[in-house]
């Protein structure tokens, strides 16, 4: 049975027709997200892996082989396994970075664009004869259907219609993040056609052409020495070997990378994957041995490579060799496809950009797209042309295993990416060199000289390792151990540079957390696009910037330097994926500068810290978990704590900002963190501001105004020190941060208000006798004086009486009028204390007192000088007079005397002068064992009714509002002696009123 | 830089998967002499499943992040 050329023809494009179809049917989510997000769909794309050389050629490679052609799969299964210590690290820094190639990953990993260069030139040339290997298989299964020779017109035709498909799905645009779930649609589809196809073959090679499995086993056993063959390569063989390299190749490999990394949409995708993957190739493999036991039970004469064919075409049915044909073109096109995507991208990042970067007029998304095209065709010409040269090429397994060597070069430089923190740039370029080096002499020049390009014959390996070496084993051996030595040795005897140190840091879960993060020297979003617009072209800068700033939700108005430090790492990530890491951080280091001469944002190190842990915080165990724990409790407690609490840094910069803090300040937590502190609204900057460049670490009832009201704040600060240094010399505050806590009084002010108010009303009450009292005496004098006036003629004694008359109404207008001064009292004034007279203060203090306490015949004796002058205010010093006179009245015995006196202090020059003043009256005195309690509010001894206990309470807050103290002599025995010290100051003086105007 | 994200795989789970990696390696003296008895050609399939069966049962132990 035979085909038509334009059959096969048709039967391919028809089938990549279908191809395009779900692969736009999945761009465009006309398949549910259920199916193209699907971890299954994921496994099944990594089927890449699975080329037309496990297609075709494992049959060849059992028969040549044995059962050495498992270790091809079981190298993969290894990788898989290992996939928590081995590809979910990789998978973390290829989507934490967006890198997009295995190139990318060296290049970030040694902080070098030599490193990219090299393991991109590797990949080329490792894997562009295994382009042309699969162009060669189609051709060749095309020629064996058709039983001609295969005309280069058909290969040049699939590569054309590949290249289509590449550009269609995998280079359509230009994204940071390399996802394109049509594509990867398309390729787990493409693996299931070669699964389904191969397993088509495998049964009917069991049921098709032996009968049954039992049919088969018998027709082993009596060939013995078969199944010998099959087995005895595998005790012989390089089995280690080649499970090594496939082991290798399995995540290597570009297209292995590119779909196992790149592509990933969900991590947890990779853990299915982990066996997911195992298990296709393990059913792909089980068709392989009835296959090849089939074609030689057939005696067919076509090659054992295509043996898949020739069972398929002994079925005599069309649509089981159609089947196996597409599935071959599958494993062909898929490879083809997925290859020459990810050797675009390399090439695009780490040669074509370095040797020509565009001008930036030129519009760089376009230029970059276009290049990337350019660059996907050219692979893919390439690869016709090398199909083309290999015309007599050494077979399928052979070309496979150059490639797998080639990418077996970078593992030692991979153990430096995961495990060896102390690998260097230097060593991983002269390892990998040496490496390249090898496997060029052994591989690609003896290739070269087969097909006539190079002229001389070499055999590296027989020289140096014997003539019977086997050339995998030999190969393996000879290019890993150079390399890895290499790697090893200058990487110990290199140092690492600054720039790789940050790297190294990235990479490593253990390595130090707090990087040296510095100011920037540009300060707003603009200034972000205007510097990038003179390396990426004015529309190019200002996207990235936008598109960093919706990522990170962010507005055109960000200034907070650790947002700006976020939005800088941001723009250098999306670079990186667009232009390889080393050119994105060249573009952020040169344009989107570090200010050196700027400190470390403490912040961002805190941040750093906490985000870490956070992360981290279902994994952490043991010791660490329980200090974990008690951080967060300690955490909490400052955000919980009643009182509004913010910590700053030496730049003032706010470091924490606790609930309380944000319901008083109404300014969002997650605002206030990072802006520097002359940010703030009004008047929290203002407020803050001053009290951190106080020397002192307290300061009460400090007054201001948020929204046109007054309120009352006491301020607390403490340093936090900074880790001791041997820098004797240093000249900056020992301190690293300050926290300040804001305790709120206006609650407690407005109550005190009002108990003074009602204390107020309560004097006035026991004033209300004596005033009436008063009053009523020059009434009726004024009444019989109006009475007698009524019938008097004589002029002089009319006069005299209403002198009289005129006398009294001013004795009852001055008791008016110190009831009222004493009433008026309320809230210390906004404005400031004025100066006034102490002693007149007094004698009205003791006109009130002397109204209520007629009976007693006290006598009052008021020592103040009168030139003495203070600055207080006079309604609540009246009020602090009046009540201290009160309770001296009322513990005095009849015919007491009550004495006030009062003396300057001439203080030393650190403090301000004080007025000492005393009250002392001879009555009954306070016990000892009360002196502690009698400026509790509601403590009195007095009858109930007679006393509220808020008299002292009042008295000893005023004072205290005044900077002042009182204080009860406790040695004073012939009665009680209360002290009070305040200080004698001008009006604008004032520190215990700390007054904030409204809308400063 | 963002923070490196940490991993619950402790040593011994390390230790556990690379003892399991090397004995892959170092049991091929064994295969060496089983091949000998020419033991049913599917057999080592079957190891191969249990291979596989090993690394599904591992996956589970830790979390979507690690593996």
């Amino acid at each position: 049975m035979t085909f038509d050329y334009n059959q096969l023809l048709l039967a391919a494009l028809i089938y990549l027709l279908l191809l395009f179809l779900i692969a736009y049917a999945a761009d465009r989510n006309y398949i549910s997200e259920k199916i193209t997000h699907h971890p299954l769909t994921y496994v099944l794309s990594l089927g890449v892996y699975t080329t037309s050389w496990s297609f075709y050629g494992s049959v060849g490679f059992a028969e040549q082989q044995g059962l050495l052609f498992l270790t091809i799969y079981l190298g993969p299964t290894l990788a898989f396994l290992l996939t928590p210590l081995l590809l979910a690290p990789i998978l973390r820094l290829i989507k934490d970075y967006q890198l997009t190639s295995l190139a990318d990953l060296f290049a970030f990993r040694y902080s070098s664009q030599l490193a990219g260069i090299l393991v991109t030139l590797l990949m080329l040339a490792g894997t562009l004869p295994y382009i042309a290997l699969q162009i060669s298989a189609v051709a060749e299964s095309l020629s064996i259907l058709t039983a001609k020779p295969a005309p280069l017109r058909q290969g040049f035709m699939f590569c054309l219609i590949l290249m289509v498909f590449a550009l269609l799905f995998g280079a359509r645009h230009i994204t940071p993040k390399e996802k394109h779930s049509g594509l990867v649609v398309a390729i787990a589809f493409e693996s299931l056609v070669k699964l389904t196809a191969l397993f088509a073959v495998g049964l009917f090679a069991v049921f098709g052409v032996f009968g049954d499995l039992q049919s088969m086993q018998d027709w082993l056993q009596a060939d013995p020495a078969r199944l010998e063959a099959f087995y005895q390569p595998a005790r012989e063989g390089p089995w280690l070997t080649l499970i090594f390299l496939s082991f290798s190749a399995a995540f290597l490999l570009p297209r292995q990378f590119h779909m196992l990394f790149v592509e990933n949409l969900h991590r947890r995708s990779l853990a299915v994957a982990s066996w997911g993957f195992p298990l296709y190739l393990l059913l792909f493999n089980l068709a392989i041995p009835p296959i090849l036991w089939a074609g030689q039970y057939l005696q067919t004469d076509i090659n054992s490579e295509f043996y898949v064919l020739a069972v398929s075409l002994h079925a005599g049915q069309p649509w089981l060799a159609l089947l196996a044909f597409i599935g071959g073109v599958s494993a062909a096109s898929a490879m083809v496809i997925i290859t020459t995507l990810a050797l675009s991208q390399m090439a695009l990042n780490h040669l074509l950009l370095p040797i020509s970067y565009p001008d930036p007029t030129l519009d760089m998304y376009r230029w970059l797209l276009w290049g990337r095209r350019m660059l996907v065709s050219f692979i893919i010409l390439i690869g016709f042309g090398l199909f083309v040269l290999l015309k007599q090429r050494p077979g399928l397994v052979e070309l496979g295993l150059i490639s797998f060597v080639a990418v077996a070069q970078c593992i030692p430089g991979l153990i430096g990416v995961l495990f060896w923190q102390r690998a260097t740039r230097t060593g991983f370029l002269v390892g990998l060199g040496a490496g390249i080096l090898g496997w060029l002499m052994i591989f690609i020049l003896p290739l070269l000289h087969q097909i006539g390009v190079f002229p001389i014959k070499l055999d590296v390996l027989a020289y140096l390792l014997g003539p019977d070496t086997n050339v995998w084993q030999g190969a393996t051996l000879l290019t890993l151990g150079c390399n890895s030595f290499l790697f090893a040795l200058v990487s110990l005897l290199s140092k690492q540079y600054d720039d790789e140190r940050r790297a190294v840091a990235a990479c490593f879960e253990n390595a130090p957390l707090l990087s040296e993060n510095r100011l920037l020297n540009v300060t707003s979003p603009r200034q972000f696009s205007a510097q990038l617009a003179k390396i990426l072209g004015e529309e190019t800068g200002r996207q990235e910037v936008a598109h960093a700033l919706s990522e990170l939700q962010l507005d055109d108005h960000e200034r907070r330097p650790h947002q700006l430090q976020r939005l800088r790492d941001r723009i250098e990530r999306n670079l990186s994926g667009m232009l390889g890491p080393t050119l994105a951080r060249m573009i952020v280091d040169s344009r989107l500068q570090v200010n050196a001469s700027t400190r470390s944002m403490l912040s961002d190190h805190i941040r750093f810290i906490e985000d870490r842990l956070e992360q981290s915080r279902s994994r952490l165990r043991g010791l660490v978990g329980e200090l974990d724990a008690l951080r967060r409790y300690h955490r909490q407690i400052l955000q919980d704590l009643p009182l509004a609490a913010c910590s700053l840094s030496k730049d003032d910069e706010i470091l924490s900002w606790n609930q309380a803090m944000e319901q008083l300040s109404r300014i969002d937590r997650q605002a206030a963190i990072g802006s520097q502190l002359c940010d703030l609204p009004e008047p929290w900057s203002t407020l803050l501001r001053t009290f951190l460049r106080e020397p002192k670490q307290h300061q009460h009832k400090v007054q201001t105004q948020i929204h046109g009201k007054p309120r009352w704040f006491n301020l607390h600060k403490a340093a936090i020190a900074d880790k001791p240094t041997n820098d004797h010399n240093r000249r900056e505050p020992f301190w690293a941060s300050v926290v300040i806590l804001l305790e709120d009084l206006t609650e407690l002010q407005l109550l005190e208000t009002e108990l003074a108010h009602s204390e107020r009303l309560a004097s006035i009450g026991r004033l209300a006798a004596g005033v009436a009292h008063e009053i009523g005496n020059p009434v009726t004098g004024i009444a019989s004086i109006t009475q007698n006036l009524k019938y008097e003629t004589e002029p002089q004694i009319i006069t005299e009486s209403l002198d009289d008359i005129l006398e009294q109404t001013r004795r009852i207008n001055d008791i008016v009028q110190s009831l009222l001064t004493f009433s008026h009292g309320g809230a210390l004034p906004a404005h400031g204390f004025t100066s006034f007279a102490l002693n007149r203060c007094v004698d009205e203090a003791i006109r009130l007192v002397r109204l209520s306490q007629t009976g007693k015949r006290l006598e009052f004796n008021n020592h103040c000088p009168p030139h003495l002058q203070i600055s207080a205010d006079r309604q609540h010093l009246l009020q602090v007079f009046v009540n201290l006179l009160t309770n001296a009245c009322d513990a005095s015995s009849p015919g007491g005397t009550i004495e006030v006196s009062a003396e300057l202090e001439n203080a030393d020059v650190a403090q301000t002068d004080h007025v000492l003043i005393q009250v002392r009256d001879q009555g009954s005195g306070i016990p000892v064992e009360l002196m502690d309690r009698i400026f509790e509010p509601f403590f009195t001894t007095k009858d109930p009714g007679k006393g509220t206990g808020l008299g002292l309470p009042l008295v000893y807050n005023i004072i205290r509002d005044h900077g002042g103290m009182i204080w009860v002599d406790a040695m004073y025995k012939q009665g009680t002696r209360f002290y009070i010290k305040l200080p004698v100051r001008q009006p604008s003086e004032s520190t215990a009123l700390m007054t904030l105007p409204a809308g400063q | 830089m963002p923070p490196p994200l940490e991993s619950s795989i402790t040593w011994q789970d390390a230790a556990i998967l690379l003892v399991i990696a090397a004995l892959c390696f170092a049991l091929y003296p064994f295969f060496s002499w089983w091949s000998l008895q020419a033991p049913p050609w599917f057999m080592i399939y079957l190891l191969w499943a249990l291979l596989l069966l090993l690394g599904f049962l591992l996956q589970r132990r830790f979390s979507d992040h690690d593996v």
